[in-house]
């Protein structure tokens, strides 16, 4: 696999190196990584000769071959033998469908803790915060074989210390574990980490119908991720969202992030002024959504994920079912170099009209 | 155990209510093309055809048309012939299990058991949509008429979630079960037990196929391919190519040259069809194509026919394989293969396999080639353009014998 210790500068700056000059570089790990799957995963090479002929051919980041992000619930793709795969990540993606499989090697395992961090510290700084996670507490009991909001927490937690969980395995708010978890530390800021709908429906809904709310130490951030689905179902708005985090719990960092589980550790994070941040692993092209041409930036369209970090699965390259819009390139206010991204949602489930089961009976 | 929910004849979630109607059906017999039967079905084909907010549901249009006046009379003509094989009498109380997204199939299956004189039970699926909400409503309001009152008696639809004990209840209440869906519901069905004298229908997943000749194609007019290429896209694109007699697998007879040739005539035509009709490709179809075509590929053996991009979606195959098959997801993806005959082309059929549209071809060498198909491959034959017409011969049974019971009197 790719000697990603070379690129020990870039993992420790995530958001130093201008667009150019990482679109260069990263266009090189990704042809290098193109090459390595395809003498590494047979149905991967299968894939790029069949569906993809000019792959060999590409000069430009946006020419590189790439796989539906769907293929992941339906085959197994892995390029190292089961002996080297560590861990088993999954995750549904929509609710009632079929979880992706994504298997992680040791080193492709370690190069994403590390991005991980590198990217979280830029925002929070290195200092480990008391950190509540919004979620049950039972979460990570299967460490083998996590979902994906499982993989996150375990992801997160590195990030905080004093690691509290604030719902019972049920899901009901445990509100003595909180407001001890308040008491103790009370002088500084904390550290909240939680899925965009877990937070919002079993913690803010359930606060707001027994009209509590919660004051944490002033500083504490918010970190949240995992999709806007559910509440945009809800019609809620990623602004009344925020303005709720502030009103109940007395938060004013709040960061979203863009991550899914077929490429963890390359997450981009929110900044303070609302834009997702490209790191220097990882590369987003929008693409229209029927020709899938590359748009320029503002235009909106499905969205493709590069990144350097998976070495034990062709996950390099994906074009995912969410739609979004590149708002610039080492422009933002923030001051963090790279391009920087809006999600605006997901395309819609395919409606199934056969004669045969659904997917779900 | 779940509640039940009564939606026909009338809207109920009053169990007590719901276990007398069915204990009705005991109580309620009809004979087969009974004229209130007939009164009901005209009824129900008028509403239809008349109702200009129908013509954009084009699926129950179809389903009126089968049902109206002419078409029973040809049922019934069909009835009397069968006849001559012995007294036709009702089965009894059928037992209908629908498929849970194709919103019309549930009422072909119930209308023609009603035709020949059984009672109905009729599973939905919870799923609503508008055109099966508008179904409901017109039978609702039909039912409600006093004329209707027997068939209103003889009739329940209902829904509820998945539950062994209701299934198992129902299924101890009827005569004959006749199981839509995929092999899930099938297999899941099949392990509810029936009353020894009950027998049952199934109807599990199945695929299809457009044949197509090649030379013929070459040689033929530009106005008849047009022809041809309007058959192929109503076969294939109706129901997104998601019904089990969609046509998801090409195969052309001729040449590897003369299908070449008529693969550059016939897709162009297809290509202007599909604009004629302002038919326009959707981002999610594009994406679940994208999917099931990286699947087909990820064992080789397949080429790509022009962009990834492109709708439909063009694969070249030695063969329509298992992960092919499994993987498809309808909307416009198409699996070609070359034979240079119809002998060659056996060993692509499957016992799943269920229609096969054909063009250019004549009646005689489809029968010798049916007859050297695999044992359970193919029950249907038809002509490009219609293998989604739906007939009262489906999956190899001939559902009017079927729904019936044969009295010998020597």
């Amino acid at each position: 696999m790719a000697d990603m210790d070379a690129h020990d500068a870039t993992l420790t700056a995530p958001f130093a190196e201008p667009q150019a000059a990482k679109a260069q570089r990263l266009f090189s790990a990704l042809r290098l990584l193109n090459q390595e799957q395809a003498k590494a995963c047979a149905p991967y090479a299968n894939m790029l000769y069949t569906l993809h002929p000019t792959w060999q051919e590409a000069r430009t980041l946006d020419a590189l071959p790439w796989l539906p992000v769907g293929l992941f619930k339906r085959a197994k793709l892995a390029s190292v033998p089961d002996a080297e795969i560590v861990r088993e990540l999954r995750s549904s993606g929509t609710t009632g469908s079929t979880p992706s499989r994504i298997f992680l090697d040791r080193g492709t395992a370690t190069r994403q803790s590390r991005a991980l961090a590198n990217i979280v510290t830029d925002f929070i700084g290195r200092e480990r915060m008391p950190m509540l996670i919004i979620d049950q507490s039972d979460l990570l009991n299967n460490k083998m074989a996590l979902g994906a909001r499982g993989a996150a927490v375990l992801g997160f937690s590195t990030f905080g210390r004093a690691h509290t969980y604030a719902l019972r395995p049920d899901m009901s708010i445990d509100w003595e574990k909180i407001e001890a978890f308040l008491t103790q530390h009370s002088a500084r800021p904390v550290l909240l980490f939680g899925f965009t709908f877990v937070v919002w429906q079993y913690l803010l809904e359930v606060a707001a119908a027994k009209g509590r709310s919660l004051q944490f130490p002033k500083g504490s951030r918010l970190i949240h991720g995992g999709g806007w689905k559910r509440l945009a179902e809800r019609k809620i708005s990623k602004e009344h969202f925020k303005q709720t985090i502030r009103t109940a719990l007395g938060i004013d960092f709040v960061h979203d992030y863009y991550g899914m589980a077929e490429q963890v550790g390359s997450i981009f994070m929110e900044c303070e002024h609302g834009r997702l941040h490209v790191p220097a692993y990882a590369e987003a092209i929008v693409r229209d959504p029927l020709t899938l041409h590359p748009l320029p930036q503002g235009q909106v369209g499905i969205i493709q994920v590069l990144s350097e970090l998976p070495g034990s699965y062709p996950g390099h390259s994906l074009l995912t079912e969410d739609i979004g819009a590149i708002l610039g390139e080492d422009d933002c206010p923030c001051g963090r170099l790279g391009r920087t991204l809006r999600v605006d949602g997901r395309l819609p489930r395919a409606e199934l009209r056969g004669c045969s089961d659904t997917r779900a009976v | 155990m779940h509640a039940i929910e009564l939606l026909i004849p009338l809207r109920n979630t009053e169990q007590a209510a719901i276990t007398q109607r069915l204990d009705a059906l005991q109580h309620a017999p009809l004979q087969a093309f009974s004229a209130s039967i007939q009164a009901f079905l005209a009824a129900f084909a008028d509403h239809i055809l008349r109702d200009p907010a129908m013509r954009a549901a084009p699926e129950l249009m179809a389903l009126a048309y089968w049902f109206r006046p002419a078409a029973l009379q040809a049922l019934l003509a069909r009835f009397q012939h069968l006849g001559e094989l012995g007294l036709l009498r009702p089965r009894g109380v059928a037992f209908h299990v629908a498929p849970a997204n194709v919103d019309s199939v549930f009422v072909y299956s119930w209308f023609l058991s009603l035709l020949c004189g059984n009672r109905n039970i009729v599973r939905l699926s919870r799923r609503e949509n508008p055109q099966r909400d508008a179904l409901l409503g017109i039978l609702t309001e039909l039912l409600a008429r006093p004329e209707h009152a027997a068939i209103a008696n003889a009739n329940v639809v209902l829904a509820y979630e998945r539950d062994n004990e209701i299934s198992t209840a129902l299924s101890a209440r009827c005569n004959l079960r006749v199981v839509w869906g995929g092999d899930a519901t099938v297999k899941y069905m099949r392990s509810l037990p029936l009353p020894p004298l009950a027998t049952e229908l199934v109807f599990p997943n199945r695929a299809s196929w457009a044949l197509i000749h090649a030379e013929n194609v070459n040689q033929t007019s530009a106005e008849t391919l047009t022809q041809m290429a309007g058959a192929f896209y109503n076969d294939t694109f109706w129901f997104a190519q998601q019904a089990c007699s969609s046509p998801r697998a090409l195969l052309w007879i001729g040449t590897p040259e003369q299908v070449q040739a008529a693969q550059s005539r016939f897709w162009p035509t297809v290509k202007q069809e599909i604009a004629r009709r302002n038919m326009q490709d959707e981002p999610t179809q594009l994406a679940a194509r994208l999917v099931a075509a990286h699947l087909a590929a990820t064992e080789g053996g397949v080429i790509l026919e022009g962009s990834l991009t492109d709708w439909p979606l063009r694969l070249s195959a030695q063969r329509f394989n298992a992960t092919m098959r499994d993987g498809h997801c309808g909307y416009g993806l198409i699996y070609e293969i070359q034979r240079e005959s119809l002998d060659n082309s056996i060993s692509l059929f499957e016992a799943c396999d269920q229609t096969v549209a054909y063009w250019g071809f004549e009646r005689e060498a489809l029968t010798r080639w049916a007859l050297m198909l695999p044992d359970r491959a193919v029950d249907r034959i038809v002509p490009l353009g219609q293998a989604l017409r739906f007939a009262d011969r489906w999956d190899g049974h001939d559902l009017l014998l079927a729904f019936s019971r044969l009295v010998m009197i020597e």
